[in-house]
């Protein structure tokens, strides 16, 4: 029972995790190209770091848990 | 089973908090950077650094931020204070909105930079003077007249009948009245004005039957990098139209180099004018020199401030000594100022001495003998006056109609009938008052980094010893808002411009 438990838990932070990535990741890429093109215009008024420190750490809990 | 379907809801409530995270943020990147409804607002309040406004500058005219009762402000000790502000995109208008408390002076007003040369377009933030005024009070759209004697119905009325004795003062407003000087004739010699005028200066002159015909020779001091041009504008007073502009190129020197190139001359011939006042505008920064004025002209006056520089620390090279100079004025009051120690002089002034004896002080004369002479033994000085200045009795006129008044600091408001003015009077916010001004962003200079340059000026607040403060500088940028029928061609010209400039 116990060991069931941790594998539910750990199937759950592995499918939200690669959701959030894959969603961060697409987020720092549009953000990223427009940010570029539009002359750092971003810059002013959001740090578009914070977006990659959510990649990071979403692709670091996806890996983690994987069997 | 239980905890695996709380898992299944949970990853759910992630999914859709993700999702709805991307979604506010496009949003918001989408609503920065498009302004779909048009408005943006930024402030800077004095508690942290904004990305779109700067500190105010320079630091030496300014004390430090300091915090009173959980309000952040900073105060201005000095006449001029700046700030630059970022224009991200396109916009038409930028609206500056001040929050201040201002117990020194008795007028505030913002400004921002039009040109290259350093124009300034001005608005009112305060005017005390006004304020103070307890007569019967017309209001139209944004224009208020007061009345002494309530004769005037309403603004239209005193704007299409103003009267033509009795005294009007203006403030940031102009009736456009036309001066005709009856009996004047041309003059069949030319006049000449050989002394040295350092920045932008602004004259006044009239004809009847007789092209406008200027000559100006100017030089650079090379004393600060860039190019330093000058740039001439004529004006026909009664209307405000522009009919000439023309440019005098820099001297080929943009380094600090401090070497006099040769004089470069700029000659204006208009013909076919009509009889009445034009104003000229000297357009030039604090490297230029007008070294000499030729014209066949014989009223020429000049208007607010002359900077005269005939002295041994401009000409020490060149010529021994300084050339004395003699001026006319019949303005209330006039302030003297020089910035070196070559300047400390005595100047006299309808016959009495006022003892130049400090550097970086405005020296107050206060004249009560209508036109007056002033003899200045060694220029470097800057005059700041309420009139006009000439530099001959006979080249001296009023290039307005007698009955109308500038009001400025000095001006004694009960001695007017009439005050016609586009100021309103700030809004309490607590014990602070809020005041904006906007501004047409295709009237302003935007420098490389696409900031505009505004400054706030307290006239002769460095005399009094007192401070403004300032407690939140708030900038709205606006702009026509994103419609259906828009839409297209924006996103047409935006692509464009993209393009453009990739």
């Amino acid at each position: 029972m116990n060991l069931q438990w941790i594998k539910e838990t750990k199937i759950f932070i592995g499918k939200a995790s690669w959701f959030v990535f894959v969603v961060s990741l697409i987020d720092y890429i549009i953000l990223f190209t427009f940010n570029s093109i539009a002359n750092n215009f971003l810059n002013a008024f959001f740090d578009i770091k914070s977006i990659m420190v959510v990649v990071v750490v979403s692709g670091l809990l996806c890996v983690l848990s994987r069997e | 089973m239980i905890y695996k379907k709380c898992l299944t809801i949970l990853l759910w409530v992630i999914k859709i908090a993700a999702l709805g995270a991307s979604v506010m943020l496009f949003v918001m990147v989408f609503n920065r950077y498009f302004v779909p409804l048009g408005k943006l607002e930024v402030a800077y309040d004095f508690t942290e650094g904004s990305d779109y406004i700067s500190k105010l500058e320079p630091w030496q005219r300014l004390l430090p931020p300091e915090e009173s009762n959980g309000d952040w402000s900073q105060a201005m000790k000095d006449d001029l204070v700046y700030f630059d502000v970022k224009i991200p995109r396109w916009f038409q208008s930028v609206s500056a909105e001040i929050t201040f408390q201002n117990n020194a002076v008795p007028i505030l007003e913002i400004g921002a930079r039009a040109d290259l040369a350093g124009n300034y377009l001005s608005a009112p933030l305060q005017n005390k003077l006004i304020d103070s005024l307890e007569w019967s009070k017309s209001l139209l759209s944004e224009t208020t007249l007061y009345q002494r004697n309530n004769k005037y119905s309403d603004v239209t009325s005193f704007v299409q009948q103003p009267p033509n004795k009795e005294i009007i003062g203006e403030y940031f407003y102009d009736l456009k009245l036309d001066k005709i000087i009856s009996g004047y004739k041309k003059s069949q010699k030319e006049t000449i004005i050989d002394r040295s005028l350092r920045g932008k200066h602004t004259l006044y002159t009239y004809l009847k039957d007789e092209e406008l015909n200027f000559s100006f020779d100017k030089f650079d001091l090379n004393w600060y990098a860039g190019p330093d041009d000058l740039k001439i504008e004529v004006y026909r007073q009664n209307n405000g139209e522009k009919i000439y502009s023309a440019s005098l190129e820099d001297d080929g020197d943009v380094g600090i180099t401090g070497i006099y190139q040769p004089v470069q001359n700029l000659s204006v011939k208009i013909p076919n004018l009509e009889e009445g006042v034009y104003r000229i505008e000297i357009g030039a920064n604090e490297d230029t020199v007008v070294n000499k004025i030729s014209t066949r002209q014989s009223l020429i006056v000049f208007a607010r401030s002359i900077f005269l520089i005939d002295n041994e620390e401009y000409y020490k090279n060149i010529t021994p000594g300084s050339r004395p100079t003699k001026l006319f004025t019949a303005s209330s009051t006039v302030a003297f100022k020089t910035s070196h120690p070559a300047g400390l002089q005595k100047v006299i002034a309808d016959n009495q001495s006022v003892n130049i004896d400090v550097v970086n002080r405005d020296f107050k004369f206060q004249n009560n003998s209508g036109l007056m002479q002033i003899s200045i033994p060694s220029n470097d000085l800057t005059l700041n006056f309420s009139g006009f200045v000439a530099f001959a009795s006979s080249q001296y006129f009023n290039p307005f109609p007698e009955n109308i008044v500038g009001i400025n600091s000095n001006t004694d408001v009960e001695s007017l009938d009439y005050v016609i003015t586009k100021y309103l009077t700030p809004r309490s916010a607590g014990d602070w008052l809020v005041n904006s001004a906007t501004f047409d962003l295709n009237k302003l200079y935007k420098d490389k980094n696409d900031n505009i340059r505004l400054r706030i000026s307290a006239p002769l607040l460095s005399g009094t010893g007192g401070v403004v403060k300032i407690s939140e500088i708030r900038i709205s940028y606006e702009k026509p808002p994103l419609t259906l029928q828009n839409l297209p061609n924006k996103i047409k010209s935006y692509l464009n411009e993209l393009f453009t400039r990739n």
